[in-house]
């Protein structure tokens, strides 16, 4: 987090992540072009672009299940996160590949004849040419690179940001519609369809096996004893969501409570606070992070929040919902009603076993 | 409140400014370097494993000349009387530099007997 923006605010792990990305890319096309060159030769011999062509299709394809299986990875094992960190870049990457290969295409393809390479392209006949759908996921994956930046995140508010980025998943099934009716449909090799389905197969399950995960969980956490009700006040609702023994030093139990946003129950120090579990960021779940130097700090991006009231330290000016508890004996009580994000609330406290 | 360190064994987190954890480092290093591996050798596959592109190259070194009838449409074309006249006469098809195709300069001569001289483009054993 910053209170000013930069293109990009460099650190080593970027750096690191950043260089296993241009490593990839690089390599991929190196070995892709000169396997080409050498295997196909003399008569059989393919122009540049025509070797291009599909080494720069096929690594933007490469990348983009890279893209799309970091997210599941990381829910399913937090050694993982690391990789969803930098994401945007290899995002950004995958943007400008695919694009290089749209280029050479349109030029090779819609060039040097009558009309303009953007007619032609329109001229297309047919209902609906192949072509058709590779320039609507270009488009989108262009509209996330152009605005994967966090001044567009803090423009246009972090769940539209959100929904606009999850257009990676319509960009996928575009993708995947334009190799099967266009690259596959002249190739006779079973080579290339069994790839994409297993490429297909393996996003599909990644993403069923985080979304089974995060079912048991939440049933889990629905089915335990805890939470019930407690009617310790008139004006409130609390509800028993378990003991303090529970929860890990410096870590959260996350509540998760039918038609409510899951909530993060931190412990430290002795004391206990309770927020939503929605980073305010990049939606991240706050839940799975760790208290840091007296912060919450994201699992995603490390975006910081103070436990007790909700509020990045200054100069940040982030804030989420904060939600009241209590410690009697050694359970938590919780009320369930979010108070306006930035709200203050008095730690509970119980006594530490020495 | 109490300070931690992030990277801190056994609870390690990752922050990403931060050095990253030893245990996500050991864990993610070789899963990293297996990929970029896996990427690379695939790439090899998937070049080796294209369709055959076929044979063709351009008869650069000589010029050829055709005498028949000239067709412009649907594309231009000369068709060629073969010698034996009960065989069926040979179509050539006509081309020019970049993508204009040759039918704006034969459209003039559609139907008429005209002598075309030219460089052969061999694309699977035709011309």
């Amino acid at each position: 987090m910053s209170v000013t923006y930069a293109p990009v605010k460099w650190n080593r792990n970027k750096r690191i992540y950043d260089a296993f990305i241009a490593a990839g890319v690089v390599g991929y096309l190196a070995v892709f072009l000169a396997v080409g060159a050498l295997v196909w030769t003399g008569e059989q011999a393919l122009s540049a672009p025509i070797l291009l062509m599909p080494a720069l299709g096929t690594c933007a394809l490469v990348m983009l299940h890279d893209v799309l299986s970091v997210g599941p990875l990381a829910r399913l094992d937090r050694r993982f996160i690391p990789l969803v960190y930098n994401r945007r870049h290899l995002g950004v990457a995958t943007f400008l590949v695919a694009f290089g290969h749209a280029a050479v295409a349109l030029g090779y393809y819609h060039g040097f004849g009558d009309l303009n390479p953007f007619d032609s392209l329109l001229s297309i006949p047919g209902t609906l040419p192949f072509e058709w759908f590779g320039v609507a996921a270009l488009g989108i994956l262009f509209v996330m690179a152009a605005t994967s930046h966090d001044f567009w995140q803090k423009t246009v508010g972090p769940s539209t940001w959100k929904w606009l980025h999850m257009s990676v998943y319509p960009a996928y099934g575009l993708l995947v519609i334009h190799v099967l009716l266009g690259a596959l449909g002249s190739e006779p090799s079973l080579l290339y369809p069994a790839v994409l389905g297993a490429g297909f197969v393996t996003v599909a399950s990644l993403h069923l096996a985080v979304g089974l995960h995060e079912r048991r969980k939440d049933h889990g956490l629905l089915a335990a004893p805890s939470p019930t009700r407690v009617p310790l006040e008139m004006q409130a609702e609390w509800l028993d969501i378990g003991s303090v023994d529970e929860i890990p030093e410096n870590r959260a139990k996350v509540v998760c409570l039918p038609g409510r946003e899951r909530i993060a129950v931190f412990k430290y120090a002795g004391r206990v606070s309770a927020v939503t579990n929605v980073c305010a960021h990049q939606r991240g779940p706050l839940g799975e992070g760790k208290i840091v130097n007296g912060c919450i700090s994201c699992p995603w991006h490390g975006w910081e929040y103070r436990p007790q009231d909700g509020c990045s330290p200054p100069p940040f000016e982030e804030k989420i919902a904060t939600y009241r508890v209590r410690v009697e004996g050694r359970r938590i009580l919780l009320d369930p009603t979010p108070l306006p994000p930035g709200t203050a609330v008095e730690p509970a406290r119980f006594e530490e076993y020495t | 409140m109490a300070d931690s360190s992030p990277t801190a064994e056994p609870d390690p987190h990752f922050i990403g400014w931060y050095p990253i954890p030893q245990a996500f480092a050991r864990f993610l290093l070789p899963i990293a370097t297996a990929l970029l591996g896996g990427v690379v050798v695939a790439a090899g596959v998937f070049a080796l494993k294209q369709r055959a592109p076929g044979t063709g190259h351009w008869e650069d070194e000589s010029t050829t000349s055709y005498e028949g009838v000239l067709i412009a449409e649907p594309y231009a074309m000369i068709r060629v009387p073969a010698g034996d006249l009960s065989a069926p006469p040979e179509t050539v098809f006509l081309v020019e530099e970049d993508k204009y195709g040759a039918k704006s300069r034969a459209q003039s001569l559609d139907g008429r007997p005209v002598r075309v001289s030219g460089t052969l483009l061999h694309r699977d054993g035709r011309r």
